[in-house]
Order: structure tokens, then C-alpha cells, then sequence
């Protein structure tokens, strides 16, 4: 195993709607919403980490892989949270067992992962998220237009026999619009890695754009859009077929 | 699966955003009857010295009648004013001219509160009309729980056992489950934007009494919605369900959307024949009639979808306000209508809120 090349993948990722990737809240401000975004502590600007790109791109790969379908049938793997892991590996067989050792590779085992002989056989986790900042010339064109980079969104909850209104509450949401730049780097340490990288990496990245990243997702929130800056990246991406 | 989707808007529509149009951001046209939204920064830039004196003038003042004065400067300067234009009732443009001449600061403040026009969900940075996947998702979700009730052979006992201070525990009893075992958590659906450019435009929404022939003219108040002919697209996402997993009632995409069909289609005769009585207007479906419950489904959503859209037909209790206190019922006794006119003579232009008709675009896949 050898480090034979880094494959970078740049471009930028467009808002198509609303994005909330929540923050918790550290203190109490006047006016300020009960569910904000989050944001860098010096600008104030909003970002998407990359640990949130990764953790769902890996939780849509588990899906599409039938891997979680196979732990459903398990009420130990059912409960246990993270799926694609170590202890999952050792009883699955077949197929399932390629996908999670692949998946391993690409994402990780864990650090705390102790079991020598598998470290040696997974190698290094190949993928590397940056967090993604907002693209200098949409901020440019935001100053310009003094666009505020947060929208507050106001939703309630319908009393389904009295039909009044209850819960209100103000969620902090990216609007749709808004462009960061993403930066996705992957390591090809051996021939099979240049598979890995189409058959995970670029199909979970496809897998997020029809799906959606942040939370509220199955009520609006999060559709995001790839733009590659490379032409030859891009024709792949868009030629990638997921079923069928 | 993954469904394309776009709503038909067949009467006014408008889901609150808790904003309203401020009145530094916008003039208003009275003869054109319309209403200029536009940017405060972009328009100082357009000032030249003496207007910018002015401004600045105005600006200061800690007064009242200053709005007032606001409105003048404005209208002095309406050609420099570039912006999104809203069509606006002939009736409200006369207000304005009204409001312009006012200098008794209580009459000012009464009138001004007139312009405090909630405006619809948008986009901050196109300022064009959203409609959140949010408010589609309740709408049907209240069909789907409406219909699904009426099916259930636990019928009588769900509706015995309904509490109003409790809704979603017969939700969750319906749905036979809740949170991470609630059906619903496998329906994705989009924010939808327009599709191409839609106007919004600013009506009355007035409320008439079913029984009665007085329009109660005191909750008369404008309101900027989507008009009538608009079309907004997004997409629908139905995770599939997973073999052992605790999600006791899935549902497919057709199988809902038919039972939120039946729910609203139900709503909608009767406004039918309400209609007769009123002689409002009716949202025109006949366009869509031949594919009605294949491609085509009725709903309805956001501000005055009337009570009776938004709640559960056999365990309705609706709150209703009368001389001697609030009694519960099972219908409202008064409707929304969006019109042109604050109080009009007849409701012949009058319509009313909500009624929407939604397309799946590849319903071939259903």
C-alpha cells in the first residue's frame, strides 16, 4: 500500500433550498432565533463543515448499499448507531461484507478501532471533507445587494381538531441562492482505490444532491446542487448512473 | 422514488413568513394602482443633493407626521424608484393619497397601520414567492390522518378517545406510530419555486358569515398573496420502507395523495354549494378534470384554508366566538375571501384562500 496519488475534487455547492445546519444554542441573545445556523466564531458568516457533508454522504452510500437494510435484521446492529462498522464487518458475508469493507476504506473505521489486522487491511481512510466556506464572489455580490446570509423561517404546528395553531417557532435557515465552495480531497493508495472513488464517493455525492443535507430535510429544507470546476469530473458526475 | 411535482394555484395563496412590508421600502403608484417594493440602499444612491437633504431631513424627525412626510418625499421622487411592482387594490392606492394628506398624528398612526401588509413566504435574495415544503407536507398530512381515520376499523373508539388538548396522540394512534416510527418521516418533500415568473399581488381578505348577508367590513385588512394562474415546481421524495424496521403503516405516493384528494375534494363541494348561496367565485378545476385523481389532486394550503381543511372531519371542535362567550362546533360559521374590494356590494369577484391543484409530472410512476 502506497500513496499514489491525491485526487482533489473542487467546485461549489449551490443552495437550491433553504439549508439548516443547526448550531445548538452556546448563550442567550436578544432577538436572536431559538434554532440558528451554524457559524464561523470571527465572521459570523455561515459554513457547512465537512463533517456534516461526510457523515450524510456515508449514511446515503449505507442506505443504497443495502447495508442498513441488513442490520435492520439484527436488533443488535439495529440499536447500535453507526452501521457500516468494524463489529458489523466480522458478521456480515457476501456482498454486504464488500460494501462495508469498502466503506470502511473510504470513510473510516473510527479512532478507536484497536483490531490490528483489520487497521493494516482497511489502510488510511481515504476521503478527506474540508468545511466549506461561502464563495468569495456570490459574497461579493451579496455585499453589493446587502443580502443578510440568514433567513428566518416562522413554522407552527396545526391542532389537527381544534385547528388553531400551536408550537410556533423561528428557524434559522441559508437561503436558497447561497454558494460555498467545497473542496473534497481522496488518497489512491492502491489500483482498486480509482474504483472506490466512482463507486463511493461520487455516487454518495449524486446520492446527497437527491436527497438532502442539514436538518428538515423531509420538509423543504437542504437541496443542494455540485458544480465541479473540472469539465472532465463534471461529465462523469452527471453520466453517473445510481439504479438501472 | 423521487416524483417531480408542480402546484396549479388556483385561488389566492398566501403562508405566513412574520413579515410585512415596511414603509421605507416602498412607494406606491396611485394612479397605476400598484405598489413599488424596492431596495432603501439602491434608491439613496439614486438621490442627488437636495433630495438627499431632504431624506435626511425626514430621517431625523422623531414625530409621527414624518411617515407621512416620508410618503410625500417619496411620491415626489416615485420616477427615481426602481423595484418589484405589486398590483395593490384601487381602494388601498386611494387610502395612500388619503394617508399622504393627513396631519393629525393619531389619524396618521390609525391609518398607517393599514400598509402593514404581511407579506408571503419569499426568498430574501430574489424577493420572489416560495412556497415551503413545510406547508405542503401539513396539508397532507391532515388528509391523509382525515381519511385514514374514516377507514379504520378502530373508528369508534379513536374518536371516542380524542382529546383536543392532545392531537397527537390520535395522530400517533392513527398513524400507529410516532417520531422515528411516524410514516411521514419517509416523505421528503421540496421547498417549490416558481416556475417562471410569478406576481404577487396585494387583496382584502374579507370574512362574510355563512348564514348571514353582512361581510364583517372591520377584518377587512390587505394581504399580499399568489395569484391565480401561478405554478411552482419542486420534488417529492418517498423512501422506500426497510424490511423489519418499526414504521407499522407505510404508505405509497399515490395511496396518499388520493386520500388527501378525498379529504379536500369534500371541502371544496361544499364550498360549492355555499357558493350558491354567496355567489362568490370558484377556482376553476376544468382543465384538469380528465386526469383528476391520476395526474391531478386537489388541495389546499397556507393562511384561511378554513378550519375544516386543517382538521380531522369526526373529531372536529372548532372554537366559535359568540355575543355570550365561545361555544365548540363542528363547522365555522364564517369564510375567508380574498377580494379586490375592502367592502364589496356583492361577493361576485370575491374568492376564496388556498385552493391548489398539484401535478405529478412523471405520473406515470405512480
Amino acid at each position: 500500500m502506497k500513496l499514489k496519488e491525491i485526487k482533489a475534487i473542487k467546485g461549489k455547492i449551490i443552495i437550491k433550498t433553504g439549508l439548516h445546519i443547526g448550531s445548538g444554542n452556546m448563550e442567550m441573545q436578544i432577538g436572536g432565533t431559538d434554532n440558528p445556523v451554524i457559524k464561523h466564531p470571527f465572521t459570523q458568516e455561515p459554513y457547512i463543515p465537512g463533517s456534516s457533508l461526510k457523515g450524510k454522504i456515508r449514511s446515503l452510500l449505507e442506505y443504497y448499499y443495502g447495508i442498513v437494510q441488513e442490520a435492520a435484521k439484527s436488533e443488535d446492529f439495529k440499536n447500535s448507531g453507526g452501521l457500516a462498522t468494524p463489529k458489523m464487518l466480522k458478521n456480515a458475508d457476501g456482498e454486504i461484507k464488500n460494501h462495508i469493507k469498502n466503506i470502511l476504506k473510504v470513510f473510516g473505521a473510527g479512532a478507536g478501532e484497536t483490531d490490528e489486522n483489520l487497521i493494516i487491511e482497511i489502510g488510511p481512510t481515504r476521503v478527506s471533507f474540508s468545511d466549506c466556506r461561502l464563495n468569495e464572489d456570490f459574497k461579493k455580490q451579496a455585499e453589493q445587494n446587502h443580502w443578510s446570509y440568514i433567513e428566518v423561517k416562522s413554522e407552527n404546528r396545526i391542532n389537527r381538531i381544534t385547528g388553531t395553531a400551536k408550537d410556533p417557532r423561528f428557524i434559522e435557515r441559508v437561503p436558497a441562492g447561497t454558494v460555498f465552495d467545497f473542496e473534497v480531497y481522496f488518497k489512491v493508495l492502491d489500483d482498486e482505490d480509482e474504483k472506490l472513488f466512482e463507486d463511493y464517493l461520487l455516487k454518495g455525492l449524486k446520492l446527497l444532491e437527491l436527497d438532502s443535507l442539514g436538518g428538515s430535510g423531509s420538509r423543504g429544507y437542504g437541496k443542494i446542487e455540485f458544480q465541479f470546476d473540472d469539465e472532465a469530473l463534471k461529465n462523469k458526475f452527471n453520466s453517473l448512473k445510481l439504479w438501472g | 422514488m423521487l416524483y417531480e411535482i408542480k402546484l396549479h394555484i388556483l385561488s389566492p395563496v398566501h403562508i405566513g413568513c412574520n413579515e410585512c412590508y415596511t414603509p421605507t421600502e416602498f412607494v406606491i403608484d396611485v394612479d397605476k394602482s400598484i405598489m413599488i417594493h424596492f431596495d432603501l440602499w439602491q434608491f439613496i444612491k439614486t438621490l442627488n443633493d437636495k433630495e438627499w437633504k431632504e431624506f435626511e431631513n425626514i430621517s431625523e424627525k422623531d414625530t409621527v407626521a414624518c411617515l407621512v412626510q416620508l410618503y410625500r418625499f417619496y411620491s415626489k421622487v416615485k420616477e427615481k424608484v426602481k423595484g418589484r411592482i405589486i398590483s395593490i387594490p384601487k381602494e388601498l392606492a386611494e387610502r395612500y393619497r388619503e394617508v399622504k394628506q393627513l396631519n393629525d398624528e393619531k389619524e396618521i398612526l390609525k391609518k398607517f397601520n393599514e400598509f402593514e401588509i404581511p407579506r408571503t413566504f419569499f426568498n430574501p435574495y430574489t424577493q420572489t414567492p416560495i412556497i415551503p415544503g413545510s406547508s405542503l407536507k401539513g396539508s397532507l398530512r391532515t388528509g391523509y390522518l382525515d381519511k385514514t381515520l374514516a377507514e379504520s376499523p378502530d373508528k369508534e373508539n379513536l374518536i371516542k378517545n380524542a382529546d383536543p388538548r392532545n392531537p397527537e396522540q390520535l395522530e400517533a394512534k392513527i398513524l400507529e406510530g410516532q417520531m422515528s416510527t411516524d410514516p411521514f418521516r419517509l416523505l421528503k418533500i421540496s421547498d417549490l419555486e416558481p416556475e417562471g415568473q410569478v406576481k404577487t399581488k396585494v387583496i382584502y381578505q374579507i370574512n362574510v358569515n355563512k348564514l348571514k348577508d353582512n361581510i364583517r367590513s372591520t377584518l377587512s385588512i390587505p394581504i399580499e398573496v399568489i395569484p391565480e394562474g401561478s405554478i411552482f415546481k419542486g420534488t417529492v421524495k418517498l423512501d422506500s420502507l426497510i424490511e423489519n424496521s418499526d414504521i407499522k403503516k407505510p404508505f405509497d405516493f399515490k395511496s396518499l395523495l388520493t386520500k388527501v384528494h378525498a379529504h379536500y375534494a369534500e371541502i371544496f363541494n361544499r364550498e360549492v354549494d355555499l357558493r350558491k348561496n354567496k355567489g362568490f367565485r370558484r377556482p376553476l378545476i376544468e382543465q384538469f378534470k380528465n386526469e383528476l385523481k391520476i395526474k391531478y389532486f386537489l388541495i389546499r394550503i397556507g393562511k384561511h384554508s378554513g378550519a375544516e381543511a386543517v382538521t380531522i372531519e369526526s373529531v372536529r371542535k372548532i372554537k366559535i366566538r359568540t355575543a355570550k362567550g365561545s361555544i365548540w362546533d363542528k363547522t365555522p360559521t364564517t369564510i375567508w375571501l380574498a377580494s379586490q374590494n375592502k367592502k364589496p356590494a356583492n361577493l361576485s369577484q370575491a374568492i376564496p384562500f388556498g385552493w391548489v391543484m398539484l401535478e405529478v409530472v412523471n405520473a406515470d410512476t405512480l
